[in-house]
């Protein structure tokens, strides 16, 4: 599998360890440096403190769920500009209308593919 | 009498101290073996992400608990992970023995290993190598091994599984929310299997395959489900209509319009919904009709369906002439919601 240098700080949100395991080995091997949190609040706290370029949320969180971490991003002038991915288990349209709303940048379901998420990593990234 | 009831008491403190003495020594082998697991897995992360990554070289097994936190970690990265990175997991799990030593517990006289193996091979196995296994305990005694089967033929995306669940379902076999959610989970993969048992001989299977063809939604099975409208159930007409009116599709309307006269109220009833859920205004006349003059069930419906298509003719008509209860009510309603 691909070994880049995407050299991107990323955050990865999710309240299961194993989640977490695979997206942070995937994108470290990409050149990432990944910042870990498993809540919304904690993500939110650490997306102000270490200024990720990109943030991969899980949509069903403790004490903040994903969207509105999404939210509250885009509202702080701080963190408006870090993109985000949101990563769900549901694949229903409301809830996939319901991400871009908030302010998703895109949206990927679980199970997922540690590769494509490498991929949607670099094509967000790479938008302006 | 006092020896003997002296000796009594003796006797059970030392059973008593026995008892506790290897309960204590359980525990702490159990912590210990807890501690191992937990280590054995701490270490063999790296090797087994590396693995599920595209490396070539698989984790190293030095002794029984690397195999078990090797199953382990397989498991939880497994559900987790899907495309090539699933059939990593299931390519080493095979090669380990992973699976075969699963498909043999699955014989286990015990309801719980039957059970856990059942899980398990939805987390690890390809649809290759447990399939068939799995489906051959769909009629398991024990209601946790059919969940567990049931759950792992859907994640495994196992098509061919369609119809013992169907079957499953419609004999109460499996539960509903079980069998319902594998299903779910082979999406519309499952629609021409469900469609090929809307002929089925048994009235429970044809109504449950029509069910769940609705709840899938495929727009593409609307032609078999209007065909199932005439079929001689009530039961199968009644759920056939539901599943079209939560398709939604359109060239489904004059079909459900023609069911508005079916012998049987809670057919016409649902028939009524569906119209509503379609969007067919054409049938407003007719569900204003049946909402008038017919039994409660079918006139229930009807009215909030004339009322949910066009709510300012039922609002006209409620100030003009007099209506039924049940357009009344709608008319009612609609002034509410404003």
């Amino acid at each position: 599998m691909a070994n880049d240098d995407l050299n991107l700080r990323v955050l990865a949100a999710d309240d299961d360890p194993d989640i977490l395991d695979l997206i942070s080995y995937r994108l470290e091997r990409s050149g990432c440096e990944v910042i870990r949190a498993s809540d919304g609040e904690q993500a939110l706290e650490l997306a102000i403190s270490r200024q990720p370029d990109l943030a991969v949320l899980d949509v069903m969180m403790p004490k903040i769920d994903g969207y509105e971490v999404t939210r509250r991003l885009r509202a702080n002038p701080d963190t408006a500009g870090i993109k985000v991915i949101l990563l769900t288990a549901s694949a229903q349209e409301p809830d996939v209308v319901k991400g871009f709303e908030a302010g998703a940048d895109d949206y990927m379901t679980k199970p997922f593919s540690p590769q494509e998420l490498r991929l949607r990593l670099v094509a967000v990234a790479n938008r302006r | 009498m006092v020896r003997l009831l002296t000796f009594s008491a003796v006797a059970l403190t030392c059973v008593n101290a026995a008892i506790g003495l290897w309960l204590i020594v359980y525990r702490l082998v159990g912590n210990r073996r807890l501690r191992t697991l937990a280590a054995a897995r701490d270490r063999l992360k790296p090797a087994v992400l590396g693995w599920i990554d595209g490396d070539e070289e698989p984790p190293s097994q030095a002794n029984p608990t690397d195999y078990l936190a090797i199953a382990d970690l397989l498991a939880s990265y497994g559900r987790a992970v899907r495309g090539g990175a699933r059939q990593r997991v299931a390519d080493l799990a095979r090669e380990t023995g992973m699976i075969e030593r699963m498909i043999g517990e699955l014989r286990s006289r015990r309801g719980w290993r039957r059970a856990v193996a059942a899980y398990r091979l939805g987390d690890l196995a390809s649809r290759e190598d447990a399939a068939q296994p799995l489906m051959a305990i769909l009629r398991d005694r024990d209601r946790r091994v059919t969940a567990a089967s049931a759950r792992s033929l859907g994640l495994l995306g196992a098509v061919q599984a369609v119809e013992p669940l169907v079957r499953g379902l419609a004999s109460g076999q499996l539960t509903r929310p079980v069998g319902a959610q594998a299903l779910r989970l082979l999406g519309t993969e499952a629609s021409a299997s469900l469609a090929n048992l809307l002929t089925a001989e048994e009235e429970e299977v044809r109504a449950m395959a029509a069910e769940l063809l609705g709840l899938i939604g495929n727009v593409g099975r609307t032609d078999q489900l209007i065909e199932v409208l005439d079929d001689p159930s009530p039961e199968v007409r009644v759920r056939a209509t539901r599943a079209l009116g939560r398709i939604g599709d359109s060239g489904a309307s004059a079909a459900l319009q023609v069911t508005l006269s079916d012998p049987v109220p809670f057919v016409r009833a649902a028939a009524a919904t569906a119209l509503a859920k379609v969007g067919h205004s054409d049938s407003f006349d007719q569900l204003i009709e049946i909402a008038q003059n017919d039994v409660f069930v079918s006139a229930h419906a009807a009215a909030y369906a004339a009322a949910y298509l066009q709510p300012e003719q039922v609002e006209l008509l409620a100030s003009k002439r007099e209506l039924s209860i049940h357009l009344q009510e709608a008319a009612d309603l609609l002034q509410v919601v404003g």
